[in-house]
């Protein structure tokens, strides 16, 4: 990978890294953080990493990252089995809408089901190429993508999970 | 209203169903069944709306990520040339002074021919070389005197187009076996013989090399003429050539690189690799 095709690379990727760890993270100075990792990153191993594969290799080494803050906050826990995250609501006229409904609910599913989800709806991304990045397999992330699409309309269709 | 639960058959064959996993036949099925069924068509609404739509998040530091692919591959290129040119002017330069023969060369290489020919010589009892007797013809003798008049330099390959032995030898060793017969700097300038007529032609003479080959050359020895064609060269008023160039392109700013030198009968005096 030359210089030029490095910088195309940040043109064409590096938003969507930040999103899939905004939406991750919750978080922008982490989400920052997190993008200037996986792109110093691929940096340092454009040699081995081309054009084609870049994409891939940025997601997988973002949530891997962030995979590593996970664990950095919770080291007891299995990364894959963490229960959802509950975080404090305002109120609940808050989420009039469908779209901030859904990203609450987002919060509210375990980790890798939120990322395969956004890795799916975002990305576009099939279930083996989500599978090369979260090293789960497809029936795996098949699984996991229909539990949190369950988990999502659960929450959705009781506003008081919301709160 | 909340809808009734369903059974998980029935809500993975709805999750198939949007993920476009169900085959044409079996998605027009399952959608004739939400036609009767409100509440399996409610469940599949409501799981519906679970897909996120695209949003647009721009990353605000993006331009401090991008590298810089600015004049500095050039820039190093031009610098190393320069540097390296300047290195082994140096290293010829202090291999002349060595030998404190400065004032003669300089002699040689800047002045004219009539001048160099008015240069006092130490040894007029020695005696002048055959050449010009062999060369014989004035047409030969004519073209020398343009050669030496437009400029002091060596024409090695017509001598070697007239040596009989040239295809049985390296074109390196041919191209620089003349310039390689005059051993020393002094002993070109002491065979010089101020000619009464035209001193250009003597000074032509003088530098023309024999046309005989050397028979065999070890490698230390060819190595060593080769410095020596290089030191004459040089003393002579022929600047070398730098050639920098990559060995690796891999877009690197500071790739690994060769230098070469390379003088004005295209001889490679010498490469490497710092």
């Amino acid at each position: 990978m030359t210089v030029s095709d490095y910088n195309k690379c940040v043109d064409l990727h590096s938003n969507a890294v930040f999103r899939f760890a905004l939406k991750q993270l919750r978080n922008p100075d982490d989400a920052k953080e997190i993008v200037q990792i996986t792109f110093e990153k691929l940096w340092m191993k454009r040699n081995t990493v081309n054009i084609d594969t870049a994409k891939s290799y940025l997601f997988t080494t973002a949530y891997h990252s962030m995979v590593d803050i996970w664990r950095a906050q919770k080291p007891t826990e299995d990364i894959h089995n963490l229960a959802p995250a509950k975080h404090p609501t305002t109120e609940a006229s808050a989420y009039t809408g469908l779209m901030e409904s859904l990203e609450k609910a987002l919060s509210q599913i375990s980790q890798i089901q939120r990322t395969v989800i956004l890795l799916r709806d975002y990305e576009g991304y099939s279930y083996a190429e989500i599978g090369e990045i979260t090293g789960l397999n497809e029936a795996q992330v098949k699984v996991n993508i229909f539990r949190g699409r369950q988990a999502l309309k659960d929450i959705i269709g009781n506003p008081n999970n919301l709160i | 209203m909340k809808p009734s639960p369903i059974t998980d058959e029935q809500a993975w064959q709805l999750f198939e169903l949007l993920e476009g996993n169900l085959p044409k036949t079996a998605a027009a099925e399952l959608h004739q069944a939400m036609q009767g069924d409100a509440n399996l068509k409610a469940h599949y609404e409501a799981l519906a709306q679970t897909y996120l739509q695209p949003t647009t998040t721009l990353y605000p530091d993006a331009p401090s990520l991008k590298k810089k692919t600015s004049n500095r591959t050039v820039l190093f290129y031009a610098s190393m040339s320069v540097a390296a040119s300047l290195v082994i002017l140096w290293f010829f330069k202090a291999s002349i002074a060595t030998q404190n023969i400065a004032p003669i060369q300089s002699q040689i290489a800047k002045t004219s021919p009539s001048v160099d020919v008015t240069t006092p010589s130490n040894t007029e009892s020695a005696p002048p070389k055959p050449s010009l007797n062999r060369q014989g013809t004035k047409q030969n003798v004519a073209t020398l005197v343009d050669r030496t008049q437009q400029k002091q330099t060596w024409e090695t390959t017509s001598t070697v187009t007239e040596n009989p032995n040239k295809q049985d030898i390296h074109p390196l060793i041919a191209a620089t076996e003349p310039i390689r017969k005059v051993r020393n700097i002094n002993d070109s300038v002491n065979t010089r013989k101020p000619s009464p007529n035209n001193s250009a032609i003597v000074v032509a003479q003088n530098d023309r090399p024999s046309p005989s080959i050397a028979q065999q050359k070890t490698r230390k020895e060819l190595l060593k003429s080769f410095y020596l064609d290089a030191r004459r060269m040089v003393e002579n008023g022929h600047l070398p050539h730098v050639k920098v160039k990559t060995v690796n392109n891999d877009a690197d700013w500071m790739p690994e690189f060769q230098v070469g030198l390379t003088l004005e009968n295209n001889v490679i005096l010498t490469s490497f690799n710092p």
